[in-house]
């Protein structure tokens, strides 16, 4: 029902991934703001993590084929519907992702989700991994189901309310981002200079960044030499030779050899990825140290 | 042994002895603690998700308490076909000092154990490479290796599952597939329909004549 016109920075079908996995090397994968993802399809009445489009900003332009009913959350992209609500779409309609905003990724659900492959049950494609690919222009995705399974009235009023935003509305593009972090796995390794450096430098995420993690940029942190392969997670910060922080994401590898200084809150990781490149990023260590 | 928090996803299981990382493993095989989604080996720790260090430190004592302690060697055995054609023999074999036939000879004939799995889906981290042939990586990682390049690096054998970059240097290649696709795309597929190594299994090299 919908045809991809325009890829712009990129777009792909995402879930809530495959967890389980790990200790063969396979990331859970999944949606860059899990929470995002969850809101666009709760808009719809689907399962939180039924499929969705991901929707990289910007510059995506999607024709729709059959009129349906959509939502969107995540960045508040799209010129012509808001970011949290659900609404009808009329064949011929185009939706394009165009309008500037400080968040990278929003969010497209349609009724039941998209019906696409999946792999370990998870329709979330992790190029990386060989699972899937992202959309290509001209690609067509269908709905699971043709209609809401309720009433079209009830689907219209719907609208996320700020609590469920609030993660995004923190998103900025023009001021610090800050986040609490833990001590990682090699934190005693980096000695106490190196510690505070980390959280009183300011970053800015690099544009080499992508679905596996993300780069940051800034004055370089010293840390112990690379070692063996450890278990890392989405949100590990690590430090590799040339001092800058990679931020290790949903499509990462699951081990790594570069130390690793902190680790993201879990709840953080959707309000991390939605920050834009060149957005100023500021650790702070958690407390109980 | 040490319990460590991971920030608020779990436990990282650190300094333990071969023989006790072994055994925790093979302890996870068989069940894992109430709240414990996955586990993930790496080199030398266990990463445990879900499980709160004191929880998983005492559920571990249960468990090891127990009379049937699981035997630590309970991975399958793979032999995997080579054929030895790879790029980067001559220079393995310069490096080393040993002819191409030596370096082909001392790669096939050690037996190797899946230490970790990482770096890709299927890839497995080989332990059991001999020492004359443990060289550091390439100066320049190819950006793209086939499925299937038997390779070594550092201390480490090892197999690409999927295309991906990578620094190790290419022996030679195998028609044995790592990482199958299409069983996963099965509902409920085992991991050993999807991923033919796990952490633990064996591995032995056959060399096979070129086609």
């Amino acid at each position: 029902m919908i045809r991809v016109e325009a890829v712009g920075s990129g777009l792909s079908v995402q879930d809530s991934g495959r967890p389980g996995w790990r200790r063969f090397g396979l990331p859970a994968g999944g949606a860059m703001d899990a929470q995002a993802l969850a809101h666009c399809n709760r808009l719809l009445g689907n399962e939180p993590s039924a499929p969705a489009l991901e929707i990289i900003q910007m510059g995506a332009r999607l024709r729709v084929e059959h009129g349906g009913w959509i939502a969107l959350a995540g960045a508040d992209a799209c010129q012509q519907a808001s970011s949290g609500t659900a609404f009808r779409v009329e064949e011929g309609a185009c939706l394009s992702f165009d309008q500037p905003c400080a968040q990278r990724f929003s969010y497209l659900a349609v009724c039941g989700g998209f019906r696409v492959d999946r792999w370990m049950g998870s329709a979330a494609v992790d190029a990386r991994s060989g699972l899937g690919r992202p959309c290509e222009t001209g690609d067509q995705l269908i709905a699971e189901h043709k209609e809401a399974p309720f009433t079209t009235e009830g689907v219209a009023r719907r609208r996320l309310s700020s609590p469920e935003t609030s993660h995004l509305d923190a998103v900025s593009s023009l001021t610090e981002n800050v986040f609490s972090v833990y001590p990682g796995y090699h934190y005693d390794g980096f000695g106490a200079t190196e510690q505070s450096r980390f959280v009183t430098n300011s970053w800015h995420v690099s544009p080499q960044s992508d679905r596996s993690g993300y780069r940051l940029r800034g004055d370089p942190i010293k840390g112990p030499p690379g070692g063996t392969s450890e278990p890392v997670l989405p949100g590990c910060v690590q430090i590799p030779g040339n001092g800058a922080p990679i931020v290790t994401l949903q499509d990462g590898p699951t081990v790594g050899g570069y130390p690793v200084i902190a680790l993201l809150q879990e709840r953080d990781i959707g309000r991390f990825a939605q920050c834009q490149t060149e957005a100023q990023i500021n650790f702070q260590w958690i407390d109980s140290i | 042994v040490e319990f460590r928090a991971y920030g608020d996803r779990g436990t990282l299981i650190d300094k333990l002895s071969d023989g006790e990382r072994a055994r925790f493993i093979a302890t996870f095989d068989r069940s894992l603690p109430p709240g414990c989604a996955e586990i993930v080996p790496g080199s030398t720790t266990i990463l445990c998700l879900g499980v709160a260090p004191r929880a998983l430190a005492s559920w571990m004592g249960d468990q090891l308490d127990g009379e049937s302690l699981p035997d630590e060697s309970s991975g399958r055995t793979h032999r995997i076909p080579v054929v030895y054609d790879g790029p980067d023999l001559a220079a393995v074999a310069r490096a080393a000092k040993m002819s191409e036939e030596a370096v082909i000879t001392a790669h096939s004939e050690a037996s190797y154990v899946v230490r970790v799995m990482g770096f890709s889906p299927g890839f497995a981290y080989l332990e059991g490479l001999p020492e004359r042939l443990q060289l550091p990586r390439r100066a320049n990682p190819r950006t793209r290796i086939r499925p299937g390049s038997v390779a070594i690096g550092g201390p480490h054998a090892g197999i690409y599952p999927v295309e991906s970059p990578g620094g190790w240097h290419i022996l030679g290649g195998t028609a044995v597939c790592l990482f199958n696709r299409d069983a996963a795309r099965a509902a409920g597929a085992a991991p050993d329909e999807v991923f033919l190594l796990a952490p633990g299994d064996r591995v032995v090299f056959e060399r096979e004549a070129a086609q």
